[in-house]
This record gives C-alpha cells, sequence and structure tokens, in this order.
C-alpha cells in the first residue's frame, strides 16, 4: 500500500541519505522523494513508500534519526 | 580605584588540541585506539594531555575495549582510528555497541577536506559506510565547529536509548587553529511519544493472575537495578530477564527464574509460557528470545516500558504501553502496587518448575563439564567479579551458570553476537575497574578472532583472567550441524589449532592446560591467586553440546534436552 510522509529535516551532511537509507533497512520500499530547501538549516522531503508494515513503525524510527524535525502523514 | 587590565587573549589552539580538550572536559579519562596517516595530528597533540591512551593491536579491539569499558562503567566509551582501513576495522566495534545500546564516541581521521571525494590514499566514505551502524555521526568542516560537535556527541550517545556516536575528522581540521567557536545547534525537537499510562499498567498487573517480569538490558542503561530490584521485591512477581540483563536480581533470589529464549532456563521459559501479563521492562522481544513468535506467551497481556517509543509495538503488541524512563516509571508504579501481588499460588508453581528443573552439575564422566567449572570459578571469583565473554556455546554457558550479581558485571555480545568479543571488554572492563576480578571466559574459535590483544594485556600489566574452553570446533555452528544439518560438519573442526599455552607464554601471560575434572579444583586457585595475566586453558569433549535448546523456528515450549535418538 502506498503512503505519503512530509519531513522536516536538517540539512546537515548524509541528512537525506540517511532517511532514506533507515526507510529502505526497515522494510518500506522507496517509490518517490523530493526534497526542498526551506531555510539555511532546514529542508522539506516529500517521501512516497510502498509500505507492508504499519506505516506508524516508520514514523517511530524516522524520529530516532537526529536532523529528523518533523514527520507528517500527507493525504 | 578599579584598574583596568587589557585581556589578553587565549593563544589559539589546534584542532587536535580542541578534540583532546573536550574529551577531558566529558570526564574522560582513557581512549582506545591505533594511530595512522590522517589522525597522527591528534596523536601529535595526545602526549600533551592527561588522558591516558590504551593502544590496542587492531582498531577492532580498540572500538570492543571501549565497549566493554562502557558497559562496565556506565561512562561513555572512547575509541579513536585512522581513515580507511581504520574505520573498516572499527565498523564491528561500532554495530556491536549499537545493537547492544552502549554509549560510546568514535573520533576518526579522514583526509584533507579539499582531497575529500577524489579517492585519496586511505579515503573511505566514513559517513556513508557507518551510517546504519551509528546512532549519529558528524562530518566536521570547520575547526569553529568542532567543540560544540565533541559536546553534541556526548550528549547524543548517553542520552534516550544509548549508542555510538562517530565524528569523523579531516587532517586539516585537525590542523587547523582555531580561537572562536560556533554555537551548536542541537536539536530541540521532542520525539513524537505516547503518553504514558501508569494507572492503566498498575490496573493491568493487579488484575493478572500469572504475571512474570521479562526485564533486559534496557534496566541496567536506564541506571534503574536498585529500582527494579525494589519492585522486585515489592511486587515478587516472578521474573525472567534476557542475556544482558542477567546480574539484575541477585541469582538466588527467589523472584529469579533466570534467562528465558533459545538457551534459556526452563522454569523461565515455561513461566512465560504459562504466563497471562508479561510485564516487559527494557526489552525488545528479540528473536533469540520469543523463538517462534506467534508462539511466544500465547496467553500474555503484555505491558511494555521502554524509553525507546519505536520498540514499542514493533513486535509484538502491547496492551499497554509506558513510554519513558524506567526508573521514575518503576517507582511510581511500585506506590500503585499492593504488597505482595495477590499470586500466592502462581509463585508457588514457578518456584516449584525451579527446584524440578535444577541443573545437574554430575554427569557421569570423568572429562571437565563446562557447566560445573564455570560454577565453580564464578563462585571462587566472587560476587564483585567481572566476567566477558565471547559468542558461541561457551557464552550461553557463562549465561547459565556464571553466578552474577550486577548487570554491568556481565559483559556479553548479545545484539551482534560478535566472536572475539570478550578479550578486548575484558581489557576495557580491567581499565574502568583497576580493583575488581576481570576473567574472560573464551571459545578456540572467538579467542582467535582478536588473540592479538594479548599483546594489550601485557603491555598494560593488566591481570586479566583468560578461561579458554577449547572444544576443536566453533562449537556452536557445529551443534547446529548436528542437530538440524544431518552431521554435515562444514567448515567448523578446528582441530589444527595451535598450542594456546604456548602462544600465551610467547606474548608474556602465565598458562597452563588442564583436560580431567581432577584438575579443576587446582586450577581454578592458581588462576585466580597468580599475578597479572594468565591462561587457563581447558579442553573439552569436542562433542559437548549446549542445553536445553529451543529449535529454531519453534516455539519456547519446545525445549530439546539432549540431541534426539
Amino acid at each position: 500500500m502506498n503512503q505519503h510522509l512530509k519531513i522536516k529535516l536538517g540539512r546537515s551532511d548524509g541528512a537525506l541519505v540517511r532517511l532514506l537509507g533507515h526507510t529502505e533497512r526497515r522494510g518500506f520500499a522507496l517509490v518517490g522523494v523530493s526534497a526542498i530547501p526551506t531555510g539555511p538549516m532546514t529542508q522539506l522531503v516529500d517521501l512516497k513508500i510502498q509500505a507492508i508494515r504499519p506505516i506508524e513503525h516508520l514514523i517511530h524510527q524516522l524520529y530516532k534519526l537526529y536532523d529528523v524535525q518533523h514527520v507528517e502523514k500527507a493525504q | 580605584m578599579n584598574r583596568a587590565y587589557p585581556q589578553r587573549k587565549p593563544a589559539p589552539k589546534t584542532g587536535a588540541q580542541i578534540a583532546l580538550d573536550c574529551l577531558l572536559a566529558e570526564g574522560v579519562d582513557v581512549v582506545f585506539g591505533y594511530p595512522g596517516g590522517a589522525i597522527l595530528p591528534l596523536y601529535d597533540a595526545l602526549p600533551d594531555t592527561l588522558l591516558r591512551h590504551v593502544l590496542c593491536r587492531h582498531e577492532q579491539g580498540a572500538a570492543l575495549a571501549a565497549d566493554g569499558y562502557a558497559r562496565s562503567t556506565g561512562k561513555v566509551g572512547v575509541c579513536i582510528a585512522t581513515s580507511g582501513p581504520g574505520v573498516t576495522n572499527l565498523v564491528t566495534g561500532l554495530a556491536n555497541a549499537l545493537l547492544d545500546s552502549v554509549p560510546m564516541v568514535a573520533l576518526t581521521g579522514q583526509v584533507p577536506t579539499h582531497a575529500l571525494g577524489t579517492d585519496a590514499f586511505q579515503e573511505v566514505d566514513t559517513i556513508g559506510m557507518t551510517m546504519p551502524l551509528v546512532k549519529h555521526s558528524f562530518l566536521v568542516r570547520d575547526v569553529a565547529n568542532l567543540q560544540g560537535t565533541i559536546e553534541e556527541a556526548f550528549r547524543i550517545a548517553k542520552s534516550g536509548r544509548p549508542g555510538p556516536v562517530l565524528i569523523d575528522l579531516p587532517k586539516d581540521v585537525q590542523q587547523a587553529f582555531c580561537n572562536h567557536h560556533n554555537r551548536f545547534v542541537a536539536k530541540t525537537t521532542t520525539p513524537n511519544r505516547q503518553v504514558t499510562n501508569l494507572s492503566a499498567a498498575a490496573q493491568l498487573i493487579r488484575s493478572a493472575e500469572r504475571p512474570v517480569i521479562y526485564a533486559g538490558g534496557g534496566v541496567g542503561m536506564a541506571g534503574a537495578v536498585e529500582a527494579f530490584r525494589r519492585f522486585v521485591q515489592h511486587t515478587q512477581a516472578p521474573c525472567v530477564t534476557t542475556l544482558k540483563a542477567i546480574g539484575l536480581l541477585e541469582p538466588h533470589a527467589p523472584e529469579n527464574l533466570g534467562m528465558l529464549g533459545m538457551h534459556g532456563l526452563e522454569a523461565a521459559n515455561k513461566a512465560v509460557q504459562a504466563a497471562d501479563l508479561l510485564i516487559v521492562l527494557g526489552a525488545r522481544f528479540d528473536d533469540r528470545v520469543t523463538g517462534k513468535l506467534q508462539g511466544f506467551a500465547p496467553k500474555a497481556k503484555v505491558l511494555h516500558v521502554e524509553i525507546d517509543r519505536a520498540e514499542i509495538g514493533k513486535v509484538r503488541h502491547a496492551d499497554v504501553a509506558v513510554n519513558g524512563d524506567l526508573k521514575p516509571t518503576l517507582f511510581a508504579l511500585h506506590e500503585l502496587l499492593p504488597k505482595p501481588l495477590d499470586i500466592a499460588p502462581w509463585r508457588e508453581t514457578c518456584a516449584e518448575e525451579k527446584r524440578v528443573h535444577a541443573w545437574d552439575y554430575d554427569p557421569p564422566h570423568d572429562a571437565i563439564y563446562a557447566p560445573r567449572l564455570l560454577k565453580q570459578i564464578s563462585r571462587a571469583q566472587g560476587p564483585g567479579g567481572i566476567v566477558s565473554c565471547d559468542v558461541g556455546q561457551h557464552q550461553m554457558w557463562v549465561a547459565q551458570h556464571c553466578e552474577i550479581h550486577r548487570p554491568e558485571y556481565h559483559l556479553s555480545s548479545g545484539g551482534l553476537g560478535t566472536m572475539g568479543y570478550g578479550l578486548p571488554a575484558a581489557i576495557g572492563a580491567q581499565l574502568g575497574n583497576p580493583e575488581a576480578s576481570v576473567i574472560n571466559v573464551s571459545g578456540d574459535g572467538s579467542f582467535m578472532m582478536n588473540i592479538q590483544e594479548l599483546a594489550t594485556l601485557v603491555r598494560y600489566e593488566l591481570g586479566v583472567k583468560i578461561v579458554l574452553l577449547d572444544n576443536s570446533s566453533l562449537g556452536m555452528v557445529r551443534q547446529w550441524q548436528e542437530l538440524f544439518l544431518d552431521e554435515r560438519y562444514s567448515e567448523t573442526d578446528l582441530r589444527d589449532n595451535p598450542d594456546f599455552v604456548q602462544v600465551a607464554k610467547a606474548f608474556g601471560l602465565q598458562a597452563q592446560r588442564i583436560w580431567h575434572k581432577d584438575q579443576e579444583e587446582a586450577a581454578i586457585e592458581w588462576l585466580l591467586s597468580t599475578n597479572g595475566p594468565a591462561l587457563l586453558h581447558v579442553a573439552l569433549d569436542p562433542t559437548a553440546n549446549v542445553w536445553p535448546f529451543v529449535p529454531p523456528g519453534k516455539d519456547n515450549s519446545t525445549m530439546l534436552k539432549g540431541a534426539p535418538k
């Protein structure tokens, strides 16, 4: 089932790669991604994923990443 | 009259000096490492500090020694390596710390910033390579950010669920002078935590007829051992522990049913399978604990108390979840519960199972029986002793038979299962606890994986005692081959091992070999009374197996107690 997350992410070295790698490693396939800078220190990541596990599991995992500031499910 | 004196600016320091100053400011007294080209400026500054550097003989040894130091002291372990192969060698130690939630900071050298991405000599993408194996990592490109980064790294390593943090230091950043420090913008957002529900938790416990406390490594990591013991004494609920939680209760505490899981004690697994409530404290339903998940504690509701929100409901649904720090949670629950819980028949059932399934230490043969030997060594070592072990059959025998009195006294690679962990971990533990008796129990396969660290033992005159259980094979793998792969012993025969007594002596240790049960008592006395490092080489029956054993894919009610006839 496809899911859509909007993530406010810091812009430090490797932040986006870390986010994508963590998403895949936790068993969620990447379907689409875009990242737009929203300031000198932040970016907004739009993540489309295919999930066979509850999306809440991934959200809790993503909050453990240091650069992740906010995660919300998009419609 | 006030006289104004011109303020003298402090002399600028190099990045290397700043990094070492920061370590001292964080309370670090000992670091483990191995020098090399890209980390040379840091090593050049090292002799001018009060830091004690322990030169291990391989970066993996340094990382695992830092791990053993951290687990046994509760402080952050620090390891240092150079770029390229230095970092690739460090990787196993980082993964080990991540999977067992050990607070660690790794400082790694890197090629200069202008050479990043050019395939320079000894350049690897350290941040990319270690990303899944650390709690977080930083590449410092500007020396003005160094101090804030190191302070933040220590905060991350210790906070919440602890873990390793890596700081990659390009050589020019170590060499650059700096007299101002950028303010570090730390992460300020709060994780999306579920509201804790203590009254619902207490109600669930009060209504249970057969509750079992299932405690994991998180209890010790939270500094909640005393709170946990008071909670158990108050409720008098039967308790099982994971590998990492051994020592939470005194070995002979009436509530202590022992370790659960694949090689768990029968009384522990039976209690969990019959329970109507699991009180899960700082544990994560690891597959070595649960066996076949669908059959794990099939009649039980779950109360899960855990600081890491991502662990709640990850594997097993929690009927009530308390997402928070264990220590205040246990104190709060304690106040809400009667003393003891009204479960006398269940307590008696568990106690009876414990009596019925007590170990038999007197097998009908004259060979050395590892469980008996370890029991005797552990009793001779005394309650303040620290035991580190490697991975394999001997690791399970240690978990089953050594009498461990605190969780920080049992150093075992639980999540990653790192063969070669035991000796460097013992080195770290001995340096962190100079007055303690430290024993490393190893196997012949594991011991060869970091045998070079014998040189570190001797160099620093550390009195670690090694018990090398030698069955001339990769025993645990061989056991699986025997039981599940039609006795096809593919690449597990180690009969060509070196003469370990001679090897130990060549490194400068004292060493002895035993092979008969009549030699056990004298050998233990010799080992523990020897000054300095010593090795006891124990020849075991190569066909000896670890029992009980829940076969892979089965639930914990299926416990093998011997090879099927």
